[in-house]
Formats: structure tokens, sequence, C-alpha cells
């Protein structure tokens, strides 16, 4: 019997994908609402990718926001895998990936909210370009010190929350210091609070995404 | 070791559950079934499993996957097997969830450098093609094909991802054990046996209530992590 001759075909160019992953109530769906406007605001096309474990809770929160055209936040569903939609068959998040890319052809980013999981979960770079991971300050401070694939390989490692720091006595500073220590000095970390009158480092991670991953000029 | 025994050698790996096709995340119909109190006990999963799941498998998919595989190398005869499927697939969900894993099959098996796969997906990139075409059967035939598999291996590849995605939702939902799974798998064996030595229908059709049903009424009050 032959073999019929390879025609491999790999990822064409598109638009970049990030992920957003961490734990549940980390703030992640939050930190994406909070993105939204400034990417916006400076030019970006957008379009949102949820990975409800249980529910399409975080997409038609996302949908029902008035941030962004519902139309361009579709939720995928996780089969009660967290870890193997994002990372051992991230085919399902592809796919939906490819589809936003085909109905809004100008989009420039795609961001990919994983379901809540724990500090093992981490992204597939066949599914994501670069991806961030949210843990907050409400979880405790040794969290940073546990390590874990999702704190050490991140692209970058949010610390959300951190104005609630003092109410869970905890200190924002000490986290985000030992963080910066197990994580070396090659791989950010950014320290982030993105509900309230007053955010916190949520233009950083879009000055980061802008830069490093769009290579567009970052407003001074 | 000959060529056909490479060909094995790809249909035991395209087979794994490690294969990335995006069908852990499909219980036909399972999920409802457990949370309505419908299905409870393993001889329950096993009964869905040969009385729904395996003859809808063999009086329907079993059909376009054998057109397919025949047109394989084709993608105008492709997509009018998939135009067909799409046509007489009456449960709507089920036919999503076939399209999407048929659609991450393509996909992956592009990637690959699967013959075959990167033609059909660019030809169902068609706008009026996305939404009626790629159903699981028929890139399964297609891609058995390009990796030099006899239907007859190309069928069991299919049917045994079809028995293990609906096990493996079970052990996932909390309803069987990982031992459990296996012991009901390998009392199913004969009856798979029995499902592929029967001839497959001139014409597919399908009659599969109790699932088809099942994957189409979801209760918005309970949580649900498949998508059927």
């Amino acid at each position: 019997m032959t073999f019929l001759a390879h025609d491999k075909n790999t990822r064409t160019p598109g638009p970049a994908r990030v992920g957003i992953g961490g734990p549940v109530g980390s703030g992640k769906t939050a930190l994406i609402e909070a993105l939204i406007p400034i990417f916006m605001a400076r030019g970006v096309e957008l379009a949102v990718v949820t990975n409800d474990l249980v529910t399409r809770e975080d997409a038609r929160r996302l949908q029902a926001s008035g941030l962004i055209d519902p139309a361009r936040v579709v939720a995928v569903e996780a089969g009660a895998c967290p870890h193997t939609v994002i990372r051992e068959d991230p085919t399902l998040n592809i796919a939906a990936a490819e589809d936003l890319e085909a109905r809004f052809p100008n989009v420039d980013l795609i961001l990919i909210e994983s379901g809540g999981d724990n500090l093992a979960s981490t992204f597939s770079l066949d599914l994501v370009d670069w991806w961030m991971f949210v843990i907050d300050v409400g979880q405790g401070d040794d969290i940073p010190r546990k390590r874990g694939p999702g704190i050490m390989l991140c692209d970058l490692l949010v610390i959300n929350k951190i104005d609630i720091a003092p109410h869970v006595f905890v200190s924002a500073e000490a986290i985000l210091a030992e963080a910066a220590t197990v994580r070396g000095e090659r791989r950010p970390v950014i320290g982030c609070r993105c509900k309230g009158a007053q955010t916190q480092g949520v233009s950083e991670i879009a000055d980061l995404i802008m830069r490093d991953l769009l290579f567009r000029q970052v407003p001074a | 070791m000959s060529a056909h025994s490479l060909a094995l050698i790809r249909l035991l790996q395209v087979s794994d559950t490690a294969f990335p096709s995006g069908a852990f995340a499909f219980s036909s119909g399972l999920e409802t079934l457990f949370n309505e109190g419908r299905v409870r006990a393993p001889e329950d999963i096993q009964a869905v499993l040969v009385g729904q799941i395996l003859p809808r498998w063999a009086s329907f998919d079993r059909v376009f996957l054998q057109a397919a595989h025949a047109a394989a190398g084709d993608p105008g005869k492709l997509s009018e097997i998939d135009a067909r499927c799409h046509l007489q697939s009456s449960s709507d969900r089920l036919a999503q969830a076939s399209r999407r894993i048929g659609r991450s099959l393509l996909s992956v098996h592009a990637r690959i450098g699967t013959a075959g796969a990167a033609a059909y997906r660019s030809h169902t990139d068609r706008p009026d093609l996305r939404e009626a075409s790629t159903y699981e059967p028929v890139i399964q035939g297609l891609i058995g094909a390009g990796l030099g598999l006899s239907v007859d291996e190309c069928e069991l590849g299919a049917v045994h991802s079809t028995c293990m995605a609906f096990v493996s939702a079970a052990v996932r939902l909390g309803r069987l054990g990982a031992i459990e799974a296996q012991s009901l798998l390998a009392d199913v064996a004969p009856e798979i046996l029995a499902t592929l030595e029967q001839p497959a229908p001139q014409l597919a059709g399908a009659f599969s209530p109790f699932a088809e049903i099942a994957a189409l009424r979801r209760n918005a009050m309970q949580a649900v992590l498949f998508a059927t």
C-alpha cells in the first residue's frame, strides 16, 4: 500500500492570540473587561473566546457588557477539562479562533480566557502566541512561593486585586517581590487592580501586549 | 514491517484519546440523561451505548464515512457528501457537534500533513460551506484514505472513537469509574464487532430518539459541562 504525499500546512499568519489563565475568581474576566476599552481606544480590533467550565456565564457577561460587539465573543465548552481544552486538546479553541478570524477579517487580537483552573494550568503554543496567568492576593501570600507551571511558565504573571491586600491581611508588595524572585528577572510580573474608579496596572498589561506581540508603538 | 503496518501504526495514533480532536467536550446527550435521572447506573450507560449510540453510528455516520473514503482526493465530491449529511441531520445540536469535531480533526490533520486534509480545509473555508460541511464521518473517511487505511480499518477507528468519547464523558461526569469504563468497553466489544460485520445500509438514516432528544434538551438551571 502506498502513501499519498504529505501536504503539511501549518498555521497561517493571522491575529495575535493571547491566553489568559488562572484560578477561579482571580479576575480573568474583569481583566478582559478592563483591557477592552484600552485596546479599542488604541485602534486594536478585538475578539474574545471564553472557556467557561460549567456555564456560559463569562461569555454572557462580556456579551452584555456593552464593551464589545456580542458577536465577537464566543464560548467554548470545556467538557469538564479546563486543562485539556487549552493544552492537550486545544482544537475546539483553535476552531473558535479560526471562525472569529473568518467572520472578522480585520481582527488584530484574540483574547482566549481559560476556565478557572489550578496552578498547573498552561496554554498550548499551538493555540496562543503569548499567555498570562492571573492570581489574586486574596488567595494567600504563599501562591507565588508554591510556583507551579502556571506561575513559572507564563509570559506575564498578573497579581490582581492588590487593593484588597490589607483586608485579607497580606502585603501586596511582599507578594509582588516574591513573585519577581521566583520568576527571575526576564519574566515580568504586574500588580493589578482592574475594578473601581482607579484601576492600576491594566495599561501596563496592554502596553506589553502592544509592544511585544502586536509590534506597535506604545503611547508615551 | 510493511507499508500496511505503518498505516496501522497511524491508525493507533489517530484513534488514541490523546489525539486532539475536540471530542472530549461532547457527551451525545449523556449529561442531560444523567441530570434528569434517566440514566443512573453503569448498566444504563451500557444500554444507551449499545441501544442508541452504536446503532446511530452504524446506520448514519458509517454511510457517510464509506462514501468519503471512496471520494477522498476530490473536494467537490466530498462537499456533496457533506451536503447530504447536512440535509439528513435532524438534530441541529448533534449536527453542530459533528461539524465542530470534524473541523477540529481536519485542522489537526492539515497541520500534521495528512494527505488531502489541507486541500479540503481550504475548500470548506468558503463562506457558503462553513456551516454545512466538515461532518465528522466525512472527515474520518477522508483522513483514513489519506493515511492509507482500508475502509474497514477506517471504520474500526471511527467506531472506537465514538465509544471512547461516550464512555470517557461518563467518567468525567463522575457516573462511571475509570476501571468500570474499561470493563464496560470489554463487554461491548462483541457488539462493536457484530455492528462492523453487518453491511452498511445503502441510504443513511438514524432513529435514536432517547439520546438525540436528550442532546437537544438542556436545562438552563443546571450546570452544563458538555456541548451536547
